[in-house]
């Protein structure tokens, strides 16, 4: 099944439906949903990249986050970090307790104090 | 040749000294292990004991006020999977022995109860002990074994993979001892076929999501826990990336059951050459070698094996 996204074209909201999708929200958000894999992590890469060209972000909306791998999880600490370094913190919502798991054994709390914020709501893996 | 010698020609000194102990029932690992947990704590060393919880309460009332300066870890806990412990190891280790204070640990990672597949991957993980720490800093590491309760195949495949065998009161070197060298060659023991029903798939770059619905199908039809399925299903997701990005570019998939066990076999046609794959926590910033790595964290068991015509990955998840 391919699904390699194309480049994104808006930094406000860049993916293909049965991809992953980020796009940025109200109040300095930005949303990461769908499948993260090493197919489509670089894309996803890309597209944080211009969004962050384009906005203030503070938080990372993970709510629509199905699956991570490990490359799609240095995605999003890379992410993270460029928050933090920015405004010395970062918010994390809606991160499932899979992604909060996986966070703890890659050790990326350790450079990373991310707040995580919500309920880890569901598992977070593909089906 | 095998050489007897008395602990006071002290042959571990300044390197790491892997030690077999030989005993007899629970009385006589007490009886056997005490002294060597009391001369460390004596001489002001670190002492890490990764026993079975049985064997941690009784060496406490043994011990009694000297207990508290020894740490105590589950076996259970620390490598029911184990490709764990020499990480667990490790981080000892770079606690204490790499700045110059010398260590030593007690580690049983082999009981009775250890199913065949699990007992091959402790053997595997005995051998893999003297790559890991052989030529670094110097410490004693003490694995008994339960002569009365194991197969003598399990003793004598002891005898190979420590250097030093602890037998009654003497203490020799072993003459069957199968060096780090001779353990770091490729892990090339077969893999029983497995018995019963098989599903199968094979996959490329365009297909991990495949993989990854597969997998998750037949762990939830096995009856797996919602976050046993997760688990299972970002372990095969990583073992088919490193079939993309090291083994060729493609792979098979197959799964089957035994027992309460499934099993979620990898096969490419790349080789894995480091000994030590999967039982190296990835530093920050590294690019690869997470994949193994997390399979063992996330997975009861993970059997490897490198052919010269590809390699295999099992993964092991009980329910």
């Amino acid at each position: 099944m391919g699904r390699r996204p194309e480049s994104p074209k808006s930094a406000f909201h860049a993916g293909t439906p049965d991809g992953p999708y980020v796009r940025l929200g109200a109040g300095g958000s930005l949303a990461i949903s769908g499948e993260i894999d090493c197919a489509t992590s670089g894309f996803v890469e890309s597209a944080l990249v211009e969004a962050f060209k384009q906005a203030d972000v503070r938080l990372l909306d993970l709510t629509g986050l199905t699956f991570a791998d490990v490359s799609g999880m240095r995605v999003i600490a890379a992410a993270a970090q460029t928050i933090k370094d920015a405004h010395g913190r970062v918010q994390i919502r809606g991160a499932s307790s899979t992604f909060r798991r996986l966070w703890l054994l890659l050790k990326l709390g350790e450079a990373i104090s991310a707040d995580f914020v919500g309920e880890a709501v569901g598992t977070g893996e593909a089906r | 040749m095998t050489m007897a010698m008395t602990p006071e020609a002290q042959p571990w000194a300044g390197i790491f000294s892997h030690e077999a102990l030989f005993y007899a029932g629970l009385t006589d690992f007490i009886a056997r292990t005490t002294p060597f947990i009391r001369e460390g704590v004596n001489a002001g060393e670190p002492v890490l004991v990764v026993v079975n919880a049985t064997k941690i309460d009784a060496l406490r009332d043994e011990l009694g006020p000297d207990a508290v300066d020894v740490r105590f870890a589950d076996m259970a806990d620390v490598g029911s999977n184990p490709a764990r412990i020499i990480p667990a190891w490790k981080e000892f280790v770079s606690e204490f022995a790499a700045a110059g204070y010398p260590a030593r640990g007690i580690g049983e990672p082999i009981w009775a109860d250890r199913t065949p597949d699990e007992l091959v991957e402790c053997e595997r993980h005995e051998a893999l002990l003297n790559v890991a720490f052989t030529g670094g800093a110097p410490w004693r590491l003490m694995c008994p074994y339960d002569v009365t309760a194991l197969d003598p195949a399990v003793i004598q495949e002891a005898g190979r993979n420590h250097r030093f065998l602890f037998t009654n009161d003497r203490f020799r070197e072993s003459a069957f001892y199968r060096d780090a060298d001779e353990a770091a060659k490729p892990f090339d023991k077969p893999l029983p076929e497995p018995k019963g029903a098989l599903r199968q798939m094979t996959f490329d770059v365009s297909g991990l999501d495949g993989v990854r619905l597969f997998a998750a199908a037949e762990a939830t039809g096995f009856g797996l826990d919602a976050m046993r399925i997760d688990d299972l299903v970002l372990a095969v997701n990583e073992i088919a990336t490193n079939s993309l990005r090291h083994g060729g570019g493609s792979g098979s998939l197959r799964t089957w059951r035994t027992g309460d066990t499934l099993v979620c076999e990898v096969r490419d046609h790349g080789r894995i050459e480091e000994p030590l794959v999967g039982r190296e926590r990835p530093v920050p910033d590294q690019e690869g070698g997470y994949g193994l790595w997390l399979a063992n964290q996330l997975c009861d068991l993970v059997q490897i094996r490198t052919f010269a015509d590809g390699s295999v990955v099992r993964l092991h998840m009980s329910r």
